[in-house]
């Protein structure tokens, strides 16, 4: 199952069956999915019960979806995994509108809220790439990619200028694509 | 904002760090910038890298079921919702004829209104981001009638729409009206009049969290009603 990798544009053809209102495509799309969707929103979310829920909701999204998907933005994989990923950041929204913010997280530096999330990155590519960037850069990715803040928000807490952040995340995104061997290059 | 402004927002909106109005404004630019697009693929493809890069948890097994069963029961079509009014009478309806001749010069003032409506172009672009939103749901309406009635909407933005295509006219002197449905009392969404061949889209704006279905019914015309519906719902949806 791993992270839901199949070669050669199986996954398109998966979405173009779901589209067509095919099950068993679903099926098999989940069983190639699940785990990695699960994982990104048990991480970013730390309970496994939203997580469930993000999960159900991002794969009914699929198959309404499916339709929808556009290879212009990107292969299959990239768009689950945004879906997977904007789901949850909702959620995370959502948990931090309702609740008063917990006191560990008004005490903890930005730091240790980085540290912890790149505590949960096991992937020893991605480890790596994360390496590669500058602190300020790996604080704003991390903090908006795994902390699902926007970038506003970044802005305020670490008081540096909206503008500052902007290029912080686009440099950050774009050496990490270089660590990462180029992916997405295929789509130029 | 201008292309350049709105290409700054993709690193960002690849990842998930946009308030919700840059986002929308994002996605309204999308649909028609193929410069974007390719930037917003290049950045998808890093973001799925940073996904899967966070340590592997089995999901449940018991949750496969779950998904599974819900698209079984998405297959077969939406539940209709319960009637929100039982004790409506059918018989409103057959009134309701009598004055077909007084209010038919009403209908084309109605359909004046619905066009200046639909054909304004900050809702066009609202609907386009909607459509475009990945937390937009939509909902196939059934019931008496038979027509392509879909209600699109978004519980993050409170935004959503009725997309109608081949219903038929009400009659003269009637009119569509959409209801919100949660408890006992409908809230009225906004009234129409359809041609067949000819779309129709109603933009509707509401907390939908708050409601558990949409229902038409068939209204006196202009104003339909507002204390709740008079007539049976023709079409409803759960949301």
């Amino acid at each position: 199952m791993g992270d839901g990798r199949m070669g050669g544009g199986e996954e398109e053809r998966l979405l173009e069956q779901i589209a067509a209102g095919d099950v068993d495509a679903f099926a098999a799309l989940y069983d190639r999915y699940s785990r990695s969707v699960y994982s990104l929103a048990c991480r970013m979310l730390g309970d496994s019960q939203t997580a469930q829920e993000i999960t159900q909701d991002v794969f009914e999204g699929i198959w309404r979806g499916a339709r929808a998907f556009t290879p212009r933005r990107g292969n299959a994989r990239g768009w689950i995994l945004a879906l997977a990923h904007h789901k949850s950041v909702d959620a995370l929204r959502r948990q931090k509108v309702r609740a008063v913010e917990p006191l560990s997280e008004v005490q903890a530096h930005d730091a240790d809220v980085v540290a912890v999330a790149l505590a949960r990155v096991e992937g020893e590519a991605v480890r790596a790439a994360l390496g590669t960037l500058s602190d300020v850069q790996r604080t704003v990715v991390v903090l908006a990619y795994y902390g699902g803040y926007t970038q506003q928000e970044i802005a305020h807490r670490l008081a540096v200028p909206l503008g500052t952040i902007k290029t912080r995340m686009r440099d950050g995104l774009q050496r990490l694509r270089t660590a990462l061997g180029g992916v997405g290059e295929s789509m130029r | 904002m201008t292309h350049e402004e709105l290409r700054e927002l993709i690193p960002a909106y690849a990842i998930d760090a946009l308030d919700l109005e840059d986002e929308r404004a994002v996605e309204v630019h999308l649909e028609a910038c193929p410069a974007c697009q390719r930037d917003l693929a290049e950045l998808r493809a890093v973001a799925a890298e940073l996904a899967a890069g966070v340590g592997a948890v089995d999901p449940p097994p018991a949750l496969r079921g779950r998904v599974l069963d819900a698209v079984r029961v998405k297959t077969r079509g939406p539940i209709p919702a319960p009637s929100p009014r039982p004790r409506w009478v059918a018989g409103a309806l057959a009134a309701a004829a009598g004055l077909l001749i007084i209010l038919g010069g009403l209908a084309a003032y109605q359909s004046q209104r619905i066009n200046a409506l639909s054909g304004r172009l900050d809702q066009q672009d609202r609907l386009l981001a909607l459509l475009a939103a990945p937390t937009t749901r939509s909902a196939q309406l059934t019931g008496s009638v038979r027509a392509n009635v879909r209600f699109v909407y978004d519980r993050a933005s409170g935004r959503g729409a009725l997309v109608v295509t081949g219903l038929n006219d009400p009659g003269a002197g009637l009119v569509y009206e959409i209801w919100l449905v949660a408890g006992t009392q409908p809230r009225p969404a906004g009234i129409f009049r359809s041609t067949p061949g000819q779309p129709v889209i109603i933009p509707v704006a509401a907390d939908f969290g708050r409601y558990r279905a949409v229902a038409i019914s068939i209204e006196h015309g202009p104003q339909g009603s507002s204390g709740g519906p008079t007539t049976a719902p023709i079409l409803a949806a759960s949301i």
